[in-house]
């Protein structure tokens, strides 16, 4: 018979964790003897599939609203203007919305390849905007580098508090992060609008945000630990 | 004019409407054969058992005020498992049956509504359901109609309730809850333990207590332990033990006629030995265990039941505010169950075709882990029913019970497993 050397019981299979610490079990038990064994069927619950079919309703639903969103506006447009006009910014967003409502349904499995997706839509609708507008390069020159330094100062940020956990220290990242990012911003736009001249808005936030996220980082990487011992006992609750 | 509805008896009516997705008030009664089980001969048994217990063939109706039964002439069909053990029986309408019959190779389980009746009740009824089961399967059994006639389906809480005894007048504190973490919704883990009587009795004996009592005093001590670990506060660990009046007052109904007894450690008080938890619940147990304390516990569920404003509420108020009321002065003060159902026999001829039995304890979200015990020849199989996925509770009791030196099987259908 099977048996757990760390609880000391008897249990039903072999070469599975025990059922109560999960420590693995060799290969003891015959075949025949575990064909032998009543066992437990493969279980349902009885929720999970109303709560899946309730959500594919719900999804559903959502998308007949949505082609009706896509025929109607298109309809209007062509009988009033006699060509594809406004309607062509208002289908790019249902599209856009579509592929958002796939992945938030979860009809898109693992972590990764929803980022993928959501990722591939931002792009395609940002291009497609621009395309439809007449191409004036705006989602190329800006729109794109401005979405990879966003995603690169998250990514970090997570890469950080993930070592870290520490709310306070994050704190000080993130002002730094967000005054990278209004400088980037105002370069990027800067360049693209051909201002020979840039008038840095952000050098009035730089001194602030700067002078806030070094004390909050130095606060916590610096502070010696007799003053963070006397704060806690000035300010506990 | 005979009639063809049932009033719910006192303790069904609170169990009707505390009905949710998460408190099935469902237990399950399973009895192994040593040959898989014939559907079709299951569903002839089943038709014929109804046939004899016809209070049983009833379906659960809306009324203005509360639920009742109403007599139907369609039968159940038996069916194979698929969903977790104890899983809900009714949705919105509630025209079903109150019970099902499922079975998965050699098991055959029978998932009783605590609405209908309590677990002496479900076992009458599967005793009978095995018999004429095994009939078809070409075993030669004796007639039995004459002990069925006693059986009868009153309301056995009115038969004893007696206007001049008190009510309960014990106050319980809000008692420590089991830092468990709830799984997905209709998900139900039951682990069995597989021992012998005789290992456990000669233990018992050694504390000089009853298998009852020993298990109530480990099972506490375990909670005592988890509270230590767990918690910077300390409460009260309550465990829930289910008492069969049928023992204390003359009756055969095959309705519920149970009260809930509760037995109190408190570690605020200090720190308890193994030894003084038996004394203290034996003595919890000796209080309650006679015939006038159970009065009092009686009274006190009639006389709620006879509330003249809880009776004048109409149905979805009274299904509103039944699963916070229960939640509030029910299970808030437990903080575990454990249901005895006691020692099962059989006639012999029966005996020879049956292995085991097993009770699973309906799931609550009070108390998301309760344990069920029922013995058969010489074995007990202890089950918890668990709505989460942590096995702290089972790993520690089952393993205090291999270090007393009882030799245990467990058996579980945890999908990990």
């Amino acid at each position: 018979m099977a048996y757990c050397p760390k609880c000391g019981v008897s249990v039903e299979k072999d070469q599975v964790p025990c059922p109560l610490c999960f420590t693995y079990i060799p290969k003891i038990v015959s075949d025949e003897e575990l064909l032998d064994e009543n066992g437990f069927p493969t279980y349902y619950s009885l929720y999970e599939n109303l709560v899946n079919f309730f959500i594919r309703v719900v999804y559903r639903v959502l998308c007949v609203l949505m082609i009706l969103g896509f025929l109607i506006p298109t309809l209007i447009d062509v009988i009033l203007n006699k060509a594809l006009t406004w309607s062509l910014y208002s289908n790019l967003s249902i599209l856009i919305t579509w592929s958002f409502l796939y992945v938030a349904f979860d009809y898109v499995k693992g972590k990764r390849d929803k980022i993928i997706v959501i990722l591939i839509t931002i792009c395609v609708g940002l291009l497609g905007f621009d395309l439809i507008n007449g191409y004036a390069g705006w989602s190329v020159e800006t729109a794109f580098p401005l979405l990879v330094i966003t995603l690169i100062l998250i990514q970090i940020n997570i890469a950080i508090f993930k070592r870290n956990r520490s709310w306070f220290r994050q704190s000080g990242y993130i002002i730094f992060s967000i005054l990278l990012l209004l400088i980037g911003i105002e370069l990027i736009v800067g360049r693209y609008s051909n201002t020979d001249n840039i008038v840095f808005h952000s050098v009035d936030e730089l001194l602030p945000s700067t002078l806030l996220g070094a004390i909050l980082l130095l606060i916590s990487y610096r502070m010696p630990k007799k003053w963070v011992e006397k704060l806690k006992r000035k300010f506990h609750i | 004019m005979e009639t063809d509805w049932y009033k719910l008896d006192s303790a069904g009516k609170l169990y009707a409407s505390t009905v949710s997705s998460r408190v099935s008030t469902v237990f399950r009664l399973s009895v192994s054969m040593y040959k898989s089980v014939n559907a079709v001969f299951l569903q002839e048994a089943l038709e014929e058992t109804l046939e004899e217990i016809s209070s049983f063939k009833v379906i659960v109706k809306r009324g203005v005020f509360w639920y009742y039964f109403e007599k139907t002439a369609t039968i159940p069909t038996v069916s194979e498992e698929h969903f977790y053990p104890c899983s809900n029986l009714f949705f919105r309408g509630r025209n079903t049956f109150p019970y099902r019959v499922l079975y998965y190779n050699k098991k055959i389980s029978l998932e009783l509504s605590h609405m209908l009746t309590d677990g002496t009740g479900g076992i009458e009824f599967l005793k009978l359901l095995v018999r004429n089961y095994l009939k078809r399967e070409g075993v030669n059994l004796p007639c039995i109609r004459k002990k069925l006639n006693g059986f009868n389906f009153d309301n056995a809480f009115f038969q004893h309730y007696e206007k001049q005894v008190p009510n309960w007048q014990d106050t319980l504190d809000k008692a420590y809850k089991l830092p468990l973490r709830l799984d997905k919704r209709g998900v139900y883990h039951v682990t069995t333990g597989k021992l012998e009587i005789q290992v456990l009795k000669n233990i018992a004996k050694q504390y000089q207590t009853s298998i009852t009592t020993y298990l109530l005093a480990l099972y506490a001590e375990i909670l005592i332990d988890i509270q230590a670990q767990n918690s910077k506060t300390r409460k009260p660990i309550t465990i829930n033990v289910p008492v069969n009046l049928r023992n204390f007052f003359e009756t055969n109904t095959l309705k519920n006629f149970f009260v809930s007894v509760p037995v109190t450690i408190d570690p605020r008080l200090g720190t308890y030995t193994f030894e003084d938890i038996i004394e203290t619940i034996s003595i919890e147990l000796k209080r309650y265990l006679n015939d006038k304390q159970l009065k009092t516990l009686i009274a006190r569920g009639v006389r709620g039941e006879r509330n003249f404003l809880l009776r004048s509420m109409p149905l979805f108020v009274k299904d509103w505010i039944s699963p916070m009321v229960h939640a509030r002065f029910g299970e808030n003060l437990y903080t575990s169950s454990i249901s005895n159902l006691g020692v099962i026999s059989l006639d012999d001829d029966l005996e020879k075709h049956v292995e085991r039995f097993e009770f699973y304890p309906p799931p609550s979200i009070g108390n998301k882990i309760k344990a069920g015990v029922i013995s058969y020849k010489d074995d007990m199989y202890i089950t918890f029913g668990n709505l989460s996925n942590d096995r702290l509770v089972e790993r520690t009791f089952f393993r205090k019970l291999v270090k007393e030196g009882v030799q245990i099987k467990i058996e579980t259908n945890r999908s990990a497993y």
